[in-house]
């Protein structure tokens, strides 16, 4: 099962989704201070990370920022979910990954985080294959050497 | 004392010494016998000098009184514009006028006279003074006063005259037009001390030569006015470093020898204050051509700027506060509809929750259409520029719509192809589902709904036509009005609060097109906008782009 940090400091927020993930067969993880947010990534090693961007004391933007400068935690999806339209435009600024308009629809819900759960796995999977190709120093294709 | 005198009598006292006039004057009379006066240009008399007044004071009531003499020598002097000329009065009595003039105005007159030209029939001249209503003895006494002069006589004392008044006319025209340069001077400078902009003269080397007292203000208030254009000047930038002087708006007026317009800088103060002034600045040139110095303008906009601020906040806040319950309400009301739609016997409630939902969200646009106004208005608003397709944009829109109402059949109708627009095409999307939706909304009893794209010229038209219930002709050009709803008991059915159609004629706008209504009563209404299709290259004239990606 995977794990879903919820991170927004509307309680109700982080209870609705936690509610609605839960029924769809997640384990959330529901925080409503911007603060814990990076003691929870280290603790509880989320597969995917639903971030609010207006919070007081330390803001999404500075969590996300922060995250994907972490060779630990920048392979972990996160969403931006705002209720400001304009910062669709700061998911790729600040490096997350998708982005959900408040108030969002609950099936649009479910449908992106399991969209990024089965990227991850994939990319998981590519990020494996890749390893071995190091570890075991496998020598290229003839197609690919230089002449 | 009738009025205006005294202010032509200054024209002339000013630039000229009376007295000398006068003197000249006399000894023209000497040599003569004329009378010669100085008049101005409503014909009274300039005061000072003895004054030979001989027939005038026959025939006038007072001094500065209406008398015909000065009547009449008005009445010649604007046909003798550059020219002294002779003219006769009372049928046999002679006078001569030179004009002094002024800038093409007649600023005064010399009058020289009466004289004889030939002896006069004291017949006739009792008949004057008939009609003049004096004593026939009083008029023939003083006659006999008036000198008869031979032709010569008369022209030397036309040709004196004459070279009199040019002179004294061009000592007039010098007086005046130094005094409008002087009071030109002094206006120029009451309107730039008064400006509420900062003007500021800079020489070569960047020191203030001149500067008005909005821009001492700006400049530095408790040394004098320094220049922020050298270093050391005591100016910092607000992060408190001292500003690199190069990039400061005057530095580039004379490395780059360019004017600046309106470049926003930021004064920090000795006491910590922050001003955010619009610096324009241009080079002055000798007759050369080289630069000798600079003028700037600044306009302080620290007010303006901190108004922004604080609206951009509010909207933010607006944005952030108002969602959050919003979200809560719409999350609850869904899972609510999640949990009733699994139960049998719960349509009623259902349905209600349904209503809330539908409700909610109508709230929920009414908060993004506000935002949208608020944005778009202070020109805010980024655009998110790509190459779109209309023909697949408006299918996609209208696809999604389709769920909306059973009874409304969304039609479109698009060429295959079209060149692409230069579009943000989330916003185009927002427009045509407001506009879909209104025709919807609009046409109660359900029917089609048309939606049209086309090629106009180099332009791409977009309409959507409903068979609804129509706008009156005389509010069909109000519907893109800000809060503008039709106001009749017919539409308060309808929700919304005239929000949405201000927002489409805006967002249309932003993209440098164009939106228009057409509507009959009770036949339906043609709701149709217009994008400039793209260049080759893809870009169109639109100057709102996307900053976050540059």
């Amino acid at each position: 099962m995977k794990k879903v940090l919820i991170v927004d400091d509307d309680p109700s927020v982080t209870k609705l989704l936690a509610t609605l993930l839960e029924d769809e067969g997640f384990i959330p993880i529901p925080i409503t201070s911007g603060q814990r947010a990076l003691d929870a990534v280290m603790e509880d090693a989320p597969d995917i990370i639903l971030l609010d961007l207006m919070m007081p004391l330390v803001s999404g933007s500075t969590i996300c920022y922060q995250l994907k400068n972490d060779h630990t935690t920048k392979h972990i999806p996160v969403i931006v979910v705002s209720g400001d339209g304009r910062a669709e435009r700061k998911v790729r600024e600040i490096g997350a990954d998708d982005f959900l308009l408040k108030p969002f629809d609950l099936d649009d819900v479910v449908a992106c985080v399991m969209k990024w759960c089965d990227q991850r796995d994939s990319i998981s999977c590519d990020a494996l294959a890749y390893q071995g190709d190091d570890i075991f120093g496998r020598e290229q294709p003839d197609s690919l050497r230089a002449p | 004392m009738p009025g205006g005198g005294p202010v032509g009598h200054e024209r002339l006292a000013g630039p000229i010494d009376a007295a000398a006039v006068q003197e000249l004057l006399d000894s023209l009379s000497g040599v003569t016998g004329l009378s010669v006066q100085m008049r101005d240009s409503r014909g009274f008399l300039v005061p000072g000098g003895k004054e030979a007044l001989a027939l005038c004071e026959l025939t006038r009531g007072s001094r500065d009184g209406f008398d015909p003499c000065r009547r009449q020598a008005v009445a010649h002097c604007p046909r003798v514009v550059g020219e002294t000329r002779e003219y006769k009065v009372h049928r046999i009595f002679h006078h001569i006028a030179a004009p002094i003039r002024s800038r093409e105005q007649l600023a005064g007159i010399f009058v020289a006279g009466p004289f004889l030209r030939a002896p006069y029939s004291e017949d006739a001249l009792g008949s004057v003074a008939v009609r003049l209503g004096l004593p026939i003895d009083q008029v023939l006494g003083g006659a006999r006063e008036v000198p008869l002069l031979s032709d010569v006589q008369i022209e030397k004392a036309r040709k004196f005259l004459s070279s009199l008044s040019t002179f004294v006319s061009a000592q007039v025209t010098l007086q005046e037009t130094s005094g409008n340069a002087q009071a030109d001077k002094a206006r120029l400078e009451a309107v730039i001390s008064g400006m509420v902009d900062g003007v500021a003269v800079f020489d070569r080397d960047g020191r203030v030569t001149a500067v008005n007292r909005a821009g001492q203000e700006i400049l530095g208030r408790r040394r004098g006015p320094t220049s922020p254009y050298r270093p050391g000047s005591g100016l910092t930038s607000p992060a408190s470093d001292a500003y690199p002087v190069d990039v400061l708006p005057l530095a580039r007026v004379f490395n780059e020898g360019v004017s600046v317009v309106n470049a926003e800088t930021s004064f920090r103060y000795g006491d910590g204050e922050i001003r955010t002034c619009l610096i324009s600045a241009a080079p002055i040139h000798n007759s050369e051509g080289t630069i000798t110095g600079a003028v700037a303008v600044f306009r302080d906009v620290t007010i303006l700027k901190e108004v922004e601020r604080l609206k951009d906040e509010i909207v933010s806040v607006v944005s952030h506060e108002f969602r959050s319950p919003l979200t809560a309400i719409s999350g609850y009301t869904q899972m609510l509809i999640r949990q009733l739609s699994k139960k049998e016997g719960m349509e009623k409630e259902l349905g209600e929750a349904n209503l809330v939902l539908a409700q909610t969200q109508r709230l929920t646009t009414m908060v993004s259409d506000l935002l949208d106004i608020s944005c778009l208005a202070s020109g805010q608003f980024v655009l998110d520029k790509h190459s779109v397709s209309l023909p697949a944009l408006v299918n996609a829109v209208a696809d999604r719509l389709r769920g909306l109402s059973e009874a409304h059949t969304i039609t479109v109708r698009a060429p295959k192809h079209l060149p692409p627009v230069y579009a943000d095409a989330d916003r185009i999307e927002q427009v045509l589902g407001k506009l879909i939706d209104n025709a919807i909304k609009y046409s109660p009893g359900g029917g089609q709904v048309l939606v049209t794209v086309k090629p106009n010229g180099d332009e791409a038209r977009v309409s959507v036509q409903d068979w609804g219930i129509g706008i009156e002709r005389k509010n069909v050009s109000k519907v893109f009005d800000r809060f503008y709803r039709v106001d009749n008991r017919e539409s308060r059915e309808y929700e919304g609060i005239g929000l949405g159609l201000h927002v489409t004629r805006l967002l249309v706008e932003a993209h440098n097109g164009h939106i228009w209504a057409s509507s009959r009563k009770g036949r339906g209404s043609i709701f149709s906008f217009s994008l400039p299709l793209s260049g080759r290259n893809g870009e169109t004239g639109g100057n709102v782009e996307k900053s976050s990606h540059s």
